[in-house]
C-alpha cells in the first residue's frame, strides 16, 4: 500500500481544495515557515486517527483547545471541510478515505493498513503515531523527554497498551478486595470481641446462678420435668418452652370445664322440655294418623264418584244424537203418513207420541248425569280439604321431630365434652376436675415463675443465644475473609504476573529494537567522540528509559540540542522501521533537521536513502530549500521509484497553496562504468 | 583481510559496479552514487588525501562535467586499519566536515568485515531491521495466568467488565473455581 495523494479543503491553513500528490518513491515538500507543510502531516494524521496528537488534550489556552483550529476560521469562511486521502492499494487498486468535521468514511476496509492476524491495539493510532516523525515528536522523544515519559511512549508504540490495561486491571482488582477484606477483618474483630465478651458474661452469671438459687432452682427444673413429662437433663430453654406450653393447655383446660359446668346447670329442665316435646310429637303423630285415614277415605269416594259419573257418560253417547234426531222429526213431521227419520208408516198420534217419549227419555238421562256431575265435585272438595289438613298436621308433626333432636343433640355434645374433659356429666364431677386443673396449674406457673424470676438463669439463656448468633456470624465473615484472601491473593498474582510480561515483552522489544537503533545512531552519527548507544530500563514500580553513550555517559548531559534530535530522530526510525503488523510502508517526516547542523543534514539524507532502499516511501518536509535539492539528489534512484519536489506558498487571505511542483527524475545510467 | 576487497565485496552485493584504479584504490557507481574508495595507513590518509581526490576527478574529469547532477552524489572513502590518537581524529573530522568537491567518510580503527560493512553504510540499505512483537504477550500472559481460576482469570482480562463490578464476579468466580 502506498499513499498516493491528499486533498485538503478549509483544513488547518488550507482554505481551498487543494491536492498534494504523492510520488511512489519519495516527496519533498519546502517552504517557509506557515506555507502548509505541517498542515499536510496533520491531515494524514487526522483522516486517520480524526485528531492532532501534537496538541495535548490539556492544552487549552483561553477556553480554546485545538479542536477549534482543526479547521480554517481565517476570516472568510472555506466552501467545505475535508481531508481526503487517497491510497494505492496491493491489489493495485485505489481507495479513499475521508474525515469531516463529524466523520470518517472509506472506500476500503480498514484492515488492510495493518496484518489482521497479528496487530497491536488502536492500530490506526499506533499507525499515525510510527508513521509520521515530527519536530515535536522529535523533541519529546529526544533525551529532553523525563526517562518515565520515554519509557511510556515506547511501551505505547509497541502495541503493550493491553497489558497496561489489565495489570491496571488487576491493580484496581486487588485494591478494591483489600479495602473489602480490611473492612470485613474490623468486622470479623468486633464480632469475635462480642462472642468472647459474652462467653465471660455467661461464665459470670452461671457463678452468680449457682451461689444465689442453685437448691431452688433445682427443685423447680425437676418438678417441671415431671409436670411436663420432660428428661431431668432437658436443655433449660426446651423445658421453659414445654412448661409455658403446659400452661396454656391447662387454662385452656380450665375455662373449657367452666363452661361445661355452666352448660350442666342450664341443661337441668332439658330433660322435662324433652318429654314434653315427645308427647307432642306422639299427640300430633295420631292427628297426622287420623287425618291420613280421612284423606283416604275421601280419596275412594272421590275416586267412586269420578268412576260413576264416567260410567253413566258411556251409558249415554248418544244422547246429543238422540236429541237432533227429535228436534229434526218435530219439525220436518209426517210425509204421507210416514215417518221422516225411519219412513214407516204411522199416525200422527203414534209419531207425536213417540216424540214425547224420546223427550222424556233425553230429560231422564239428562237428570241423572247432571246428579252425576254435582257428586263428584262435592267429593273432589271434600279430599282437597282433607289433604290440606294432612299436610298441616305432618309439618307440625316434623317439627316436633326437630324439637326433640335438637334438644337430644345438645345433651349428646354435653356428653361429649364431659368425656373429652375427663369427667363425668356432674356437677360434683366437673367441679373435681377443675380444682385438680386449677392445682396443675398452679403448680405449673409457680415453678415456672421461679425459674424466670432468676434475672441469671434468663440471661444465661439470652447470652447463650446471642452468643451463637455471634459465633455464627463470625464464622461466615471468616469464610468470606479467606474467599477475599484467596481472591486478593490471585489478584496480586494477576498483576505481578502481567508486570512481569508486560517488562519482558518491552525487554525483548528493546532487545530486539538495539541492534537497528545502535545502526541508525552510527548512520547519523550525532557526536564524533561517541559511536554507539545502549539503552537501559530501570524502576520497579514506574518504569524509565534511558540511553548511555560511552561507558556510562548520559547523553542527556552530554550532547547538545541539535544532537539529542538526532538521537531522538534514530530512536523514532528504529520504532518505525520495527512495525512487522504495518502494511503502509510510509515514512512522514515534518521537518525534521531543525537546530541540525549541514554534516548530519547530510548524514539525514543518507539514512532516508537507505531507507528508501528498503523499498519504504519517503514523504518529508524541510524549511530549507537548499536542504530539499540536496535530498532530492540524494534519493533519486532508477529503481526505487520517482519523486516529487513540492514547493509550498502562503498567499494571504488565500491560505497553503503549491507554488510549483517538480518530477524528479532518475539520475543518468553509469558514468564512470559500464556491466 | 585487505579491507579494499572486502569493501569491493560489500557494494558489488548490494548492486554497485566495480573497478580498481591502483591496487589499494577502486572506484563505484549505482544508478545514485559513485566516488572511490582508498585502503591506506592512517598517516597517508591524512598526509595525501587530496592527491587521491583530485587524481579521481582529473581521471573522470569530463564524466563528471557532463553528469554534473550526479556529480553532486561524488563520494571520497578512505579506510584504515590503524587506530588514530587524539589529534588524528580531530583531523579525520576535519576531512569529513570538508564539503568541497565530495562527500568525505574517513573510516578507522577497521579490522572486521562487519566494519567494513559499517563503514559503508551511507551506501548500503539498513542492515538491522527489526521485528518488534508485542502481539504474543496477551497469549504469554494467559499461559502465565494458567494456575489461576480459569474464571477468574477470563474476568480479569474481558475489558466489557467494568471496574467496579470486577471484584465480585472475581470473587464469584473463586466460589465457582472450575479448574
Amino acid at each position: 500500500m502506498r499513499l498516493k495523494q491528499i486533498e485538503l479543503s478549509g483544513f488547518r491553513g488550507f482554505k481551498n481544495r487543494t491536492t498534494i500528490p504523492f510520488a511512489r518513491g519519495f516527496t519533498i515538500i519546502t517552504g517557509r515557515n506557515g506555507s502548509g507543510k505541517s498542515s499536510i502531516c496533520d491531515a494524514l494524521e487526522y483522516v486517520l486517527t480524526r485528531r492532532l496528537s501534537r496538541f495535548a488534550p490539556s492544552d487549552v489556552e483561553g477556553g480554546e483547545h485545538i479542536d477549534d483550529y482543526i479547521w480554517w476560521r481565517n476570516g472568510s469562511h472555506s466552501s467545505t471541510r475535508e481531508v481526503k486521502a487517497v491510497f494505492e492499494l496491493d491489489d493495485g487498486t485505489t481507495g479513499e478515505r475521508s474525515a469531516t468535521p463529524t466523520s470518517i468514511s472509506s472506500t476500503f476496509e480498514e484492515r488492510l493498513f495493518y496484518d489482521a492476524a497479528s496487530y497491536p491495539p488502536d492500530p490506526l493510532s499506533l499507525l499515525s503515531q510510527t508513521m509520521l516523525i515530527r519536530d515535536e515528536s522529535i523533541v519529546k522523544f529526544s533525551t529532553d523527554l523525563p526517562e518515565a515519559d520515554r519509557f511510556d511512549f515506547f511501551y505505547r508504540a509497541i502495541g503493550l497498551t493491553d497489558l497496561a490495561r489489565i495489570e491496571r486491571r488487576a491493580n484496581s482488582l486487588l485494591r478494591q478486595l483489600k479495602t473489602e477484606s480490611d473492612s470485613l477483618e474490623i468486622e470479623y474483630r468486633k464480632r469475635r470481641e462480642a462472642v468472647a465478651q459474652m462467653i465471660s458474661e455467661i461464665s459470670e452469671a452461671r457463678t452468680v446462678a449457682s451461689q444465689t438459687t442453685a437448691p431452688d432452682m433445682a427443685a423447680a427444673l425437676k418438678r417441671l420435668a415431671d409436670l411436663t413429662e420432660s428428661p431431668s437433663d432437658a436443655p433449660l430453654r426446651q423445658l421453659v418452652q414445654k412448661s409455658n406450653r403446659a400452661v396454656a393447655e391447662q387454662k385452656q383446660r380450665a375455662q373449657a370445664l367452666e363452661r361445661l359446668n355452666t352448660s350442666l346447670s342450664q341443661s337441668v329442665n332439658w330433660r322435662q322440655q324433652l318429654k314434653e316435646l315427645e308427647t307432642k310429637r306422639d299427640q300430633v303423630k295420631v292427628e297426622v294418623d287420623t287425618a291420613r285415614l280421612a284423606l283416604e277415605k275421601a280419596a275412594d269416594a272421590r275416586i267412586d264418584a269420578a268412576n260413576r259419573l264416567r260410567t253413566a257418560q258411556a251409558r249415554t253417547p248418544h244422547l246429543s244424537a238422540l236429541a237432533q234426531l227429535k228436534e229434526y222429526g218435530s219439525r220436518i213431521n209426517l210425509q204421507e203418513g210416514r215417518c221422516p227419520l225411519c219412513g214407516s208408516l204411522i199416525s200422527p198420534t203414534d209419531f207425536d207420541a213417540h216424540l214425547r217419549q224420546i223427550q222424556s227419555s233425553i230429560e231422564t238421562q239428562d237428570r241423572v248425569l247432571s246428579d252425576l256431575t254435582t257428586e263428584e265435585a262435592n267429593r273432589s272438595a271434600q279430599y282437597d280439604k282433607l289433604r290440606s289438613e294432612f299436610q298441616a298436621k305432618s309439618i307440625e308433626h316434623s317439627r316436633a321431630l326437630s324439637d326433640c333432636e335438637t334438644l337430644l343433640s345438645a345433651m349428646r355434645q354435653l356428653e361429649n365434652e364431659a368425656k373429652t374433659l375427663g369427667v363425668k356429666l356432674d356437677s360434683r364431677s366437673i367441679e373435681d376436675g377443675s380444682q385438680r386443673t386449677r392445682n396443675r396449674l398452679a403448680e405449673l406457673q409457680s415453678e415456672l415463675l421461679q425459674l424466670e424470676g432468676s434475672s441469671a438463669l434468663d440471661r444465661i439463656a439470652d447470652l447463650e443465644k446471642q452468643r451463637v448468633i455471634a459465633q455464627a456470624e463470625a464464622e461466615r465473615i471468616t469464610r468470606q475473609i479467606d474467599l477475599l484472601s484467596r481472591a486478593a491473593q490471585d489478584a496480586k498474582s494477576a498483576a505481578d504476573t502481567t508486570k512481569r510480561v508486560s517488562w519482558e515483552s518491552v525487554d525483548d522489544c528493546l532487545a530486539a529494537l538495539s541492534p537497528l537503533l545502535s545502526e541508525l545512531f552510527l548512520r547519523l552519527k550525532p557526536h564524533v567522540d561517541y559511536s554507539e548507544v545502549r539503552y537501559h530500563m530501570r524502576g520497579d514500580v514506574k518504569r524509565f528509559l534511558s540511553f548511555e553513550i560511552g561507558n556510562g555517559i548520559n547523553p542527556r548531559f552530554i550532547f547538545s540540542s541539535g544532537q539529542r534530535r538526532v538521537l531522538g530522530l534514530a530512536f523514532l526510525l528504529a520504532v518505525h522501521l520495527s512495525r512487522p503488523w504495518c502494511k503502509l510502508p510510509t515514512l512522514v517526516l515534518d521537518d525534521p533537521v531543525q537546530h541540525i547542523d549541514d554534516y548530519r543534514a547530510l548524514h539525514f539524507a543518507e539514512v532516508l536513502s537507505s531507507i528508501r532502499q528498503l523499498g519504504h516511501q519517503v514523504i518529508c518536509t524541510v524549511q530549507d530549500s537548499s536542504l530539499a535539492d540536496l535530498l532530492c539528489r540524494r534519493l533519486r534512484s532508477a529503481d526505487l521509484g520517482d519523486g516529487v519536489k513540492i514547493e509550498m506558498v502562503y498567499e494571504p487571505g488565500m491560505g497553503a497553496t503549491i507554488k510549483s511542483m517538480q518530477s524528479i527524475e532518475p539520475l543518468p545510467d553509469r558514468i564512470l562504468l559500464t556491466a | 583481510m585487505r579491507l579494499l576487497e572486502e569493501a569491493g565485496n560489500v557494494l558489488r552485493k548490494h548492486g554497485y559496479l566495480l573497478s580498481f584504479l591502483h591496487e589499494d584504490m577502486l572506484q563505484f557507481e549505482d544508478d545514485t552514487l559513485l566516488g572511490f574508495i582508498c585502503e591506506l595507513p592512517l598517516k597517508s590518509i591524512l598526509e595525501s588525501w587530496t592527491n587521491r581526490q583530485d587524481e579521481f576527478l582529473k581521471r573522470n574529469a569530463i564524466s563528471l562535467r557532463n553528469s554534473a547532477l550526479k556529480s553532486w552524489n561524488l563520494y571520497s572513502v578512505f579506510i584504515s586499519s590503524d587506530v588514530p590518537d587524539e589529534i588524528e581524529q580531530r583531523e579525520v573530522v576535519e576531512i569529513e566536515e570538508d564539503f568541497r568537491a565530495t562527500r568525505k567518510i574517513v573510516q578507522t580503527g577497521i579490522t572486521t568485515a562487519s566494519e567494513i560493512t559499517r563503514a559503508l553504510y551511507p551506501f548500503i540499505p539498513i542492515q538491522n531491521v527489526a521485528a518488534v512483537e508485542a502481539a504474543d504477550s496477551l497469549r504469554k500472559l494467559q499461559e502465565r495466568l494458567s494456575g489461576l481460576p480459569k474464571d477468574a482469570v477470563t474476568v480479569l482480562l474481558d475489558e466489557r467488565i467494568s471496574e467496579d463490578s470486577l471484584p465480585t464476579i472475581f470473587k464469584e468466580a473463586h466460589e465457582t473455581k472450575t479448574d
